[in-house]
């Protein structure tokens, strides 16, 4: 489903170039769960913002659906993310400006669904991750594991073939950890393509990746069948 | 063509303007009073230049007067006779006039009494000012007077009134008053008392063989420069003024009067544009996030562009119909506060109301300014932060 073969990606940082990532190749089947393990700074969130499209490859090539996609133009690029996949950040990136519903339906605006048929789906996934009672509130009246949840909800509003989740554990509580968990494993036995990154080893996410892709100065260290043996 | 989709951007759009309402008044604010500023000073202008037009009607093709020492003085009516055999001449009118600086109720005020001679004088045809009440002079009237609109007003004169007018120089005259000239040229009528041509030579001590001034009507109006020429050729100690040149300046200054605002205006505008501009600099990197986070959702660049486009409209359109709006009633009202300036004259004409003409042409226009701007000036940062990659955008 994805390939990526030699990709190499280079960011201007001030004066300096930077290599994030180095000649790396990967390919990711169908509802795999994929694990990106390593320190800060490996390289593991840009590979994630390259297979979700938010960034371009320097080098390389970068087929998706057998289709190479990283000379498509912006337009395009921004279809495909909005058909196939949803995008966890690890910051969340909620609007601020907006409640709870409305920030999680975001995706679905460009699309011309009413604004009654995306709120009635946005309550539907919001009361699956218990989020109903807060869907007036403001993004910024959440507390971090529920916005995490929001931003989960609208990874998933548009019922996407490809999830990415960068660190989506790394800042909340355990008690939203173990709710996060118990949802990625929900979409993994749905059949979704699950690709997230974490940067400890110990946490708990690691029991439910299919592979495990350890980075080490944005290169591919290892690659490990089945979940990682802590 | 979605238009589903077009009218969820739509919405956004508005639902941002009151998301982010400190923003939104930011901009609204300071565009509503520039709209206000230009838009009152676009009516008031297009009043004063639509009253000179319709005064032009009113004049006479050619008016000749005297010069002494240099000056302009009395011009003697020797010369009447050999303007009138001038090809193209119909008529030579005399006319005396003068300014009348008068006190009322300890206000220094200027008022203009003039005498024409209505034997002669083709008023049906060339004088067409119609009357708010009473009417106006007849062939041998004597001590009777038309007023203008802010005489009558100043003296609490109706018609039938007898007013008693003293100025300041010591000429004194008493009249019945027969007429009041209504609003259609205030700019000519509103300080005008009209009285007979033997009445005022009597008033400012002229002798029979003397006028302020002569009017000459020509066969044709087209043939007043040609006439102009003639008289000017003619006699070298006269003034010749031509109804054109007469109404040109009228409006010319008015222009003038005008151009100065829009030019404040402009620099106004650019301010505001400026600060627009600044602000979405300043807020860019909110934008940007925004933006890439949309983007990361899925929006196109397009999209992106058309809600900022849209915001940017409702605002435009909202600001500059609140200041075209105020800037209408405040010229109604008389522009208070700034009603000298624009007059130029506000000695002359105590209660003289600014004329206010508002059309179209001008609406359409000022909303062209107003809107337009605002919105390539939006879009542009929206265009900006959508054409580079969602996650730079994110991270800006």
């Amino acid at each position: 489903m994805i390939k990526l073969t030699n990709i190499t990606k280079t960011y201007q940082s001030g004066k300096v170039m930077v290599r994030a990532l180095n000649n790396i190749s990967l390919e990711i089947k169908k509802g795999e769960f994929i694990l990106l393990v390593g320190p800060s700074g490996s390289g593991k969130t840009t590979l994630l913002n390259i297979i979700g499209c938010l960034t371009r490859i320097t080098k390389g090539s970068f087929r998706l659906a057998d289709q190479e996609v990283s000379h498509f133009p912006d337009h395009f690029l921004s279809a495909l993310r909005r058909k196939k996949m949803g995008f966890i950040f690890q910051q969340f990136n909620l609007l601020s400006g907006y409640s709870t519903w409305e920030n999680v339906t975001l995706p679905l605006l460009p699309t011309g669904i009413s604004e009654k048929k995306r709120k009635a789906r946005a309550m539907k996934l919001l009361e699956e991750l218990n989020l109903e009672t807060r869907a007036d509130f403001m993004a910024n009246e959440l507390s971090g594991g529920e916005q995490q949840r929001a931003a989960i909800v609208r990874a998933l509003i548009n019922d996407p073939e490809i999830i990415l989740a960068d660190e989506p554990l790394s800042n909340i509580d355990m008690v939203n950890v173990n709710i996060v968990m118990d949802i990625l494993a929900e979409l993994k036995k749905k059949g979704k393509t699950i690709i997230t990154s974490f940067h400890d080893p110990k946490t708990l996410l690691s029991r439910l990746g299919d592979r495990t892709v350890s980075f080490q100065s944005g290169n591919i260290a290892k690659i490990t069948d089945g979940n990682m043996n802590l | 063509m979605n238009i589903a989709m077009h009218i969820n951007l739509w919405l956004m759009a508005a639902g941002n303007l009151r998301r982010y309402r400190a923003k939104s008044l930011a901009v609204m604010v300071p565009l509503a009073l520039i709209m206000a500023a230009s838009s009152f000073m676009m009516f008031t202008r297009g009043g004063f230049i639509k009253e000179a037009g319709t005064a032009r009607n009113f004049l006479p093709d050619v008016t000749v007067q005297g010069i002494e020492a240099g000056r302009v003085g009395k011009i003697s009516l020797a010369i009447k006779e050999r303007i009138s055999k001038i090809t193209q001449v119909k008529t030579v009118v005399p006319r005396v006039w003068g300014y009348l600086p008068i006190k009322i109720n300890d206000t220094d005020v200027s008022y203009t009494l003039m005498g024409l001679d209505f034997a002669h004088l083709d008023y049906s045809e060339k004088i067409p000012w119609t009357m708010e009440s009473g009417s106006f002079l007849a062939p041998g009237d004597r001590k009777k007077a038309v007023l203008g609109n802010g005489v009558a007003y100043s003296f609490e004169a109706e018609v039938g009134d007898k007013i008693k007018i003293e100025d300041t120089l010591g000429n004194k005259g008493e009249f019945e008053v027969v007429g009041i000239f209504n609003s259609a040229v205030q700019v000519y009528s509103t300080d005008l008392i009209v009285v007979s041509l033997a009445d005022a030579r009597s008033f400012f001590g002229y002798n029979k063989n003397e006028a302020s001034d002569l009017l000459v009507y020509t066969d044709h109006p087209e043939n007043a420069d040609q006439v102009a020429w003639d008289i000017t050729r003619l006699f070298n100690n006269t003034r010749v003024l031509t109804s054109k040149a007469l109404t040109n300046l009228v409006i010319e200054a008015f222009s003038r009067r005008g151009g100065t605002f829009q030019a404040m205006w402009l620099i106004l505008l650019v301010g505001v544009l400026l600060l627009i501009w600044a602000q979405s600099s300043h807020i860019s990197v909110d934008v940007s996030q925004e933006i890439g986070i949309l983007k990361a959702m899925g929006w196109q660049t397009g999209e992106i562009i058309e809600m900022e486009m849209m915001e940017s409209l409702i605002l435009g359109i909202t600001g500059t119909s609140i200041g075209i709006l105020a800037g209408f009633v405040y010229a109604l009202m008389g522009t208070p506060g700034i009603s000298g300036y624009c007059l130029g004259c506000a000695s002359i004409y105590p209660k003289f109301p600014v004329p206010v003409h508002c059309d179209l042409q001008s609406i359409i226009l000022l909303f062209v300014l107003g809107v337009l701007p605002m919105m390539v000036v939006s879009a542009i940062p929206a265009w900006l932060a959508g054409i580079i990659d969602p996650d730079e955008a994110i991270r800006s």
